[in-house]
């Protein structure tokens, strides 16, 4: 027996006298780290994967630090996770490995919600083991943090898939560059199955990182998915159209009923909250059994629901993404989804929340808020049979993130640029910084940029006369650190009782379409606006049942391509399969389709052409998801707009798209001079994406997260109202006065890569060429075009001067 | 007058007085021969940037170049700047403006105060700034945000913008001016202050500004 082995074995006995038997992956997990490698964990939640590399982690420490029974004094193993809510668990589970193992160790949690003591407490006595986000981790770059943080061994990034694809993956690469100089340490990425597992695992581990070193291990766990939609029973009278989905929560009572407790997963926050009321309304026993779960609700509250769900108090709990992780270790009997998942992977995951014994069938229900999502529902099937799982595409050279990285570090103990740019260069997302980007950055943060002013007055990071780059205002400091991270939102304005109670945060721009004495829907009450004071929504339960619902920004994510490509295929086969019970539902609806205009096969696109009073509108459907429909509807608009100066508002979804214009569009002559060509494609869409907000859209996360828009101290912003301003103001002086600027760049950048999904758009207009053009001209709206007829958020696209186009408007009542 | 050099003029009236409606976002009152000027807000680039917010510095100096343009064009006997002139604390920015307003020597300049100008009253009064709290006119009372008076109030503050729609439901945010029966409001003369959409009333006459022109958009209702 070697010397790892005896560790291993410690291990395996402290398992067996758990009564558990260790698993393959885990064992394997322990050897790797015992031999110092980093790596990259292939597991799902719910199998293990914590005990895989945290005691992984620890019997590494041990091995390496003979004393460690004595307990060490400095931090040991940095345990970074996207979700706050998952931290508490984690830590459970560490502190409860670390004591059975006989270790006295201190195992600490570091987030947002950690308070002030606590956080001094953590720096003056380093716990050996940190539960932390990566947020927070660049929080404890603060003065001294080298000192601090000098005997990190292993740094795991826990559900490394949810950072994927997202600028807090770009925060921790940059954490990890730093941790790599001060101590070396090993470092292992936890992750569900990606369709770019390589690649996810070079961009935790960096580009510096030898590769022969970097095992990834898979965890082999049989587990199987099934789908069951929930079909109306009188598809004919379903609507073709919406969101909601609420017409069929008669059909989940049942469910709910004989279920001891189930998770109604949600796409929208508002959602949620309308489902929430709508069960309690049908079945109003409910009251008690029934709980909210979203992100604007307040940790409290969110903790509560949690515990009580968990504990069997709560029957049922209707929740957003804020429930796809955090139930880890204590698995739900049934789950239902409302609305698309839009993508294959997202489904899989929440699938994953039932079921979590191995060998478990995990049941996930699904129920269409619109007649077509039965497709849909067909087409998940079909990618969960054929083992699909979609990619996470990751963020490369996000300035913005840089811009913040380089002022937190100025703001602790600075930085000398030499060493900081061959880091920042190791990681994934910066390898191809070039130096004179580099030199940008360092001006940007130091004179704002390239300054033809010949007074400069901009005061942010200063050289030292040793060449170190400093934040010295304490002022400037202290703001940077509130706004430090990368998820960008609205102002938040928290709701609070009027005799104090506080039920959670709100957008401001929800608030403010309201006024003194209207009653809306909050956490699952109803409340009445008694007065917005600072930072504050004061409220009162409202008599009234028929508040408004509040609405929050985003989360219209697009279907995956893989999902699509299903959906497709579903859609062409649709007239052929016989054994769907989805298809079978949906086809006196497919049958209208059909008489109205066409189904088109996987060799046909489609195309509609309407007049309304609305005015003349065309239809086309890709079924590529609405991002790439923004950008494909926006060539088709500029492409057309060549033959005759013409507006249009453009409308999407994630099966087509709409262009309406008050004048007849020529698409008969748009066709045949080729109008899906692949020629110019790229001058075409520069041309097209400068007439349309999407830049600017971007703009707002970038100058958010690159600290340019500051949005207040917490509970006072009257003091920097002269500071206020919108990232639209900026991105207009940007354009107007400074266009060669990065952070303006990085704006058009991400279009390409994440709004037009420049690669998808581009396979997409190569299927279409190939295919043949099925046009036509229904006499009224089918059940294809109708979604998005309804839909009201609409872009604009015009090659009329405005004047022209002032002279046909009427004043917005 | 030499308005040649401007992009639109539109020539209306308010309270019997004519007035000229200018897309440089300025206004004009012929018979006091008083160019009025809302809510530039100079200086707030500076001030962002001497916080740490690098706000390119160009704006002001645009800023700065349409006014000289309008001043020259017009030549104005008043140049009243209508609040919120300049946008916090002194700095470099404030050095620039009372430098370039001393090139105008012939204008009598008057600030109605408005509530970003803090400067202290002597440093407005070095640059050749005359500092009243409202401005009569004739009939017109000028202030810096709307006052309670018998008057005809012509105001700024509110940075007004209205919201256009068309067919294909397109629609457009653009800068206006707002002339009612008892008060006008005018838009903010500033490239880096934003804008507040506002609903006319039935009775006011809107005029929507493009960089190229002024519209009249009154008639466009349901």
């Amino acid at each position: 027996m070697n010397n790892n082995d005896s560790y291993v074995q410690s291990a395996l006995e402290w398992f067996y006298s758990k009564d558990w038997t260790p698993l393959p992956f885990q064992i394997e997990t322990w050897d790797h780290c015992l031999a110092g490698r980093s790596g990259l964990l292939n597991a799902p939640t719910g199998t293990g994967k914590t005990y895989a590399v945290f005691v992984g982690a620890v019997l590494s420490c041990l091995r390496r630090q003979k004393d460690a029974h004595e307990g060490l004094s400095q931090l040991r193993i940095v345990w970074v996770t996207p979700v706050r809510a998952l931290s508490r668990d984690i830590a459970i589970a560490c502190r409860a490995f670390c004591e059975s193992f006989g270790l006295n160790w201190m195992v600490a949690v570091r987030t947002g919600d950690t308070d002030n003591a606590e956080r001094m407490h953590q720096r003056r006595y380093p716990p050996q083991v940190l539960i932390t986000t990566p947020e927070s981790l660049h929080l404890i770059m603060a003065k001294g943090y080298e000192k601090y943080l000098k005997d990190v061994e292993f740094v795991v990034a826990d559900e490394w898939h949810e950072l994927m694809g997202s600028k807090r993956a770009v925060l921790l690469e940059l954490a990890l560059s730093r941790i790599k100089s001060i101590s070396t340490p090993q470092i292992w990425g936890i992750s569900a199955t990606l369709g770019n597992m390589e690649e996810s695992m070079d961009v935790l581990l960096g580009t510096d990182h030898h590769r022969k070193d970097a095992v990834m291990v898979k965890a082999v766990i049989e587990k199987k998915v099934s789908v069951v939609s929930i079909i109306p029973s009188e598809v004919e009278k379903y609507p073709w159209a919406g969101n909601l989905g609420i017409g069929l929560a008669d059909s989940l009572i049942p469910l709910l009923e004989k279920s001891s407790s189930t998770l109604v997963f949600t796409n929208t926050r508002s959602q949620a909250e309308i489902w929430y009321q709508k069960l309690l309304e049908i079945k109003p026993e409910l009251a008690g059994l029934i709980a909210l779960h979203h992100g604007s609700i307040s940790r409290e509250l969110r903790d509560w629901v949690e515990d009580a769900l968990h504990s069997g108090r709560l029957k049922c709990v209707v929740c957003t993404s804020s429930l796809d992780l955090g139930v880890d270790f204590r698995p739900v009997e049934t789950i239902v989804q409302v609305g698309s998942p839009k993508g294959i992977a997202r489904f899989l995951q929440r699938a994953g929340r039932s079921g979590h014994q191995p060998g478990a069938e995990s049941v996930i229900y699904f129920l269409p808020t619109n007649a077509l999502q039965l497709l849909e529902s067909a087409a998940l099937k079909k990618g969960i049979e054929h083992g699909d799982v979609e990619e996470r595409v990751p963020y490369i050279r996000s300035f913005d993130v840089l811009v913040q990285y380089l002022v937190t570090l100025a703001t602790s103990d600075g930085f000398f640029p030499e060493s900081i740019f061959s880091e920042v260069k190791s990681t994934f997302s910066f390898s191809s910084l070039s130096d004179d980007e580099w030199s940008w950055v360092l001006q940007f943060i130091t004179t704002g940029g390239p300054s033809l002013h010949a007074y400069n007055e901009f005061k942010k990071v200063e050289i030292m006369p040793d060449g170190c780059y400093r934040v010295t205002s304490r002022a400037i400091a202290m703001k940077h650190r509130l706004s430090i991270g990368a998820i960008v939102s609205d102002t938040m304005l928290q709701v609070k009782f009027q005799r104090g109670g506080y039920l959670g945060s709100i957008e401001e721009a929800f608030i403010s379409k309201l006024s003194i004495g209207d009653s809306f829907w909050f956490a699952g009450r109803p409340l009445e606006l008694i007065r917005v004071k600072e930072m504050i929504v004061q409220v009162k339960v409202s008599p009234s049942k028929n508040g408004k619902f509040s609405t929050w920004m985003g989360g219209r994510m697009p279907l995956s391509a893989m999902l699509s490509e299903h959906l497709r295929m579903v859609v062409s086969e649709s007239a052929t399969i016989a054994d769907s019970p989805e298809l079978n539902a949906i086809k006196p609806i497919l049958e209208t389709q059909r008489q109205l205009s066409a189904v088109p096969r996987n060799d046909e696109f489609l195309i509609e052409s309407i007049s309304t009073r609305d005015g003349y509108h065309i239809y086309m459907y890709p079924f590529e998801g609405r991002f790439v429909h923004e950008g494909l509807a926006a060539i088709i608009a500029f492409r057309l707009s060549r033959i005759k100066s013409i507006s249009f508002s453009i409308a999407v979804n994630d099966y087509g798209f709409e262009l309406l214009s008050d004048q007849p569009i020529p698409i008969e002559q748009a066709i045949d001079a080729n109008l899906f060509t692949l020629d110019n494609l790229l001058f075409d869409l520069q041309g097209s994406i400068n007439h349309n907000e999407m830049a600017r859209r971007r703009f707002r996360d970038i100058a958010g997260i690159a600290g340019l828009v500051f949005k207040g101290f917490p509970g006072r912003n009257i003091k920097d109202k002269h500071l206020q301003s919108s990232s639209q103001l900026f991105f207009d002086v940007f354009r107007d006065y400074e266009c060669d600027n990065l952070l303006y760049k990085q704006a058009f950048q991400e279009i390409m890569e994440f709004q037009i999904e420049e690669v998808r758009l581009r396979s997409a207009l190569r299927r279409i060429e190939s295919q043949s053009l099925k046009l036509q001209y229904p006499v009224r709206p089918t059940p294809f075009c109708f979604p998005i007829l309804a839909d009201r958020l609409r872009e604009r696209f015009s090659t009329e001067k405005v004047d022209e186009m002032i002279k046909k408007m009427i004043l917005s009542k | 007058m030499n308005a040649d050099s401007l992009k639109t003029i539109l020539n209306t009236e308010v309270a019997g007085c004519q007035i000229s409606l200018l897309s440089e976002k300025a206004a004009y009152l012929p018979e006091f021969d008083a160019l009025l000027i809302a809510d530039a807000h100079l200086g707030k680039i500076d001030h962002f940037r001497k916080h740490g917010i690098a706000a390119p510095p160009g704006a002001d100096v645009a800023c700065m170049q349409r006014l000289e343009r309008l001043i020259e064009s017009m030549k104005p006997g008043k140049l009243v700047f209508m609040g919120d002139l300049f946008h916090s604390a002194a700095n470099a920015s404030w050095d620039l403006f009372s430098d370039f307003l001393k090139d105008f020597t012939q204008v009598k300049k008057i600030l109605v105060k408005g509530n970003h100008d803090i400067l202290p009253e002597e440093i407005f009064g070095d640059a050749g700034l005359h500092l009243v709290e409202s401005l009569q006119l004739g009939p017109l009372l000028l202030s810096h945000a709307p006052v309670e008076s018998n008057s005809y109030n012509i105001y700024g503050h509110i940075h007004p913008a209205i919201k256009l729609v068309g067919k294909g439901r397109v629609s457009l945010k653009l800068p206006c001016f707002i002339l009612g029966n008892r008060r006008a409001i005018l838009p903010s003369f500033g490239e880096f202050t934003g804008l507040a959409l506002v609903k006319p009333s039935i009775t006011d006459r809107t005029y929507a500004i493009t960089p190229d022109a002024v519209f009249d958009v009154s008639a466009s209702r349901d």
